[in-house]
Order: C-alpha cells, then structure tokens, then sequence
C-alpha cells in the first residue's frame, strides 16, 4: 500500500481521534489541517445527531476547542486523543 | 413486560457506558436503570451523580448529587456549586433534571417550567440524551466547579 494517498497525503498529516458524543463514542481519521468544525460536522452525520453545528461544543480535556474555524493541528492534538462533543448548554 | 422507558434507557445506558470508557468517567449501573457517574473536576477531585431514569423521557431524568457509591445523595458534602448548573439550591438546574422543578423537587428553583414539556423547553436545546447530559455535567465540573456545599 502506497504511503501517500491520491492527493499526496501522507500518514502524518492524519490524526486518529475518538469522539463522545450524545449517542456514544465514534473513532475516525481526520487531516491535521481539518477544522474543528468538521469533527462537529461529521460527529452530526456518523452519529445521525439532531441539531446544527452551532448547538456543539469540542472539548479535550479542560481545553475547549474555539472558534471552531481553527485547525485540529494547532491545538497540539496528538494522534490517539479522545474529545468530548457536548450540547451547548444554559444552565439557567 | 418491558417498557419503553426500559428500552429507551438500555439504549441510551449502552452509549453512555461506551463514552464513559472512552472519557475516563466511572459508571456503577444500579437496578431499575439507575445508574452512579463520577467525572473529574477541577482541582483534581471527581463529582458524582446518582441517576434515576423511571419514567424516562416522558419525564427527564432525576440527577441526585451523589458520593462514589450512590448511597449518599443529597447531601452538602456531596453537592457541588458553581456556574450556572451547580445551582446554589443544590440541584443541577437544567430543564433535563428532573429536581429542577419546583412541582417535583422543594429545592428545584423553576415553578415556571412544566415538567413534560422538557424535551421543547428552549434551554434543554441538544441536551436530549442521557450522555449529552452526561457531557455537559462533565464540561462543568472541570470547568465552573468552585466548591462543594460543605
């Protein structure tokens, strides 16, 4: 198997992460240069997740992940990391 | 005879043992599809919750502070203040708690709120499944948990 795929991209600009999220724990690849708003994106789709992406949050840890517009890579996500996808919510 | 709350919660309890072991949260399943959460929170210690799903979701969920074991529920030692959620009466105030409405719970601060209607209340907004709660309980003990009542 070739190292790089199709567009040129090889094994080390991919992160393997796993997500909770409202309807359990999903496990996929994402580009280190992907959004945080395509892991909300894609957790909305993989796990059929009612709402829209603004009613998520991302967090790893005690770290959150805003503004969604910012790459996975520049939160120093190493590959293997688990992220929480959480309903916004208003405690009221 | 299985109810559709028992196969409601067997789901939902599947996909919250599921992110549990993936998030690094304890869960002790109880009878009657109760269930104990314990996440951390900051400053290192950990918050718990004893969960109580009859009647679930026609009504939410009953969310007791709890201590590791679930049997202590309710009391300061174990209930956590802080931010909007760890509501001073010693309820978490959501419309996805069930201790949050008056007509249920003395300490629950909403008489404004009708308990079957939680599901289109505007505030419960994605918070619609057990780990969804589960998350933003989790979110708020590691970040807005100040203290515990006593």
């Amino acid at each position: 198997m070739s190292k790089y795929d199709e567009k040129g991209r090889g094994r080390d600009d991919w992160l393997t992460l796993t997500i909770g999220t409202p309807k359990g724990p999903f496990t996929a690849d994402f580009e280190k240069t992907a959004k945080v708003s395509d892991v909300i994106e894609a957790a909305i789709k993989r796990m059929k997740l009612s709402g829209a992406p603004e009613d998520f949050e991302v967090f790893h840890g005690e770290q959150e992940f805003k503004p969604a517009t910012r790459t996975l890579v520049s939160f120093g996500l190493a590959d293997g990391d688990k992220l929480l996808l959480a309903a916004q919510g208003a405690g009221v | 005879m299985v109810t559709a709350t028992d196969l409601v919660v067997e789901e939902e309890l599947a996909e919250l043992v599921a992110n549990a072991a993936e998030m690094g949260w304890s869960l002790t399943i109880l009878d009657g599809g109760a269930f104990v959460l314990g996440v951390p929170a900051k400053g290192g210690s950990s918050l718990f919750w004893r969960c109580a799903t009859d009647r679930y979701p026609t009504w939410p969920p009953a969310w007791h502070w709890a201590d590791p074991t679930g049997g202590v529920i309710d009391a300061p030692t174990v209930t956590g203040l802080g931010g909007n959620f760890f509501h001073s009466n010693g309820v978490v105030c959501a419309p996805w708690n069930r201790l949050a409405y008056k007509a249920i719970d003395a300490r629950g601060p909403h008489g404004d709120w009708t308990i079957g209607d939680w599901l289109t209340n505007s505030y419960t907004r994605q918070c619609k499944t057990l780990s969804a709660m589960a998350a933003r309980l989790a979110i708020e003990a590691t970040h807005r948990f100040q203290r515990r009542m006593a």
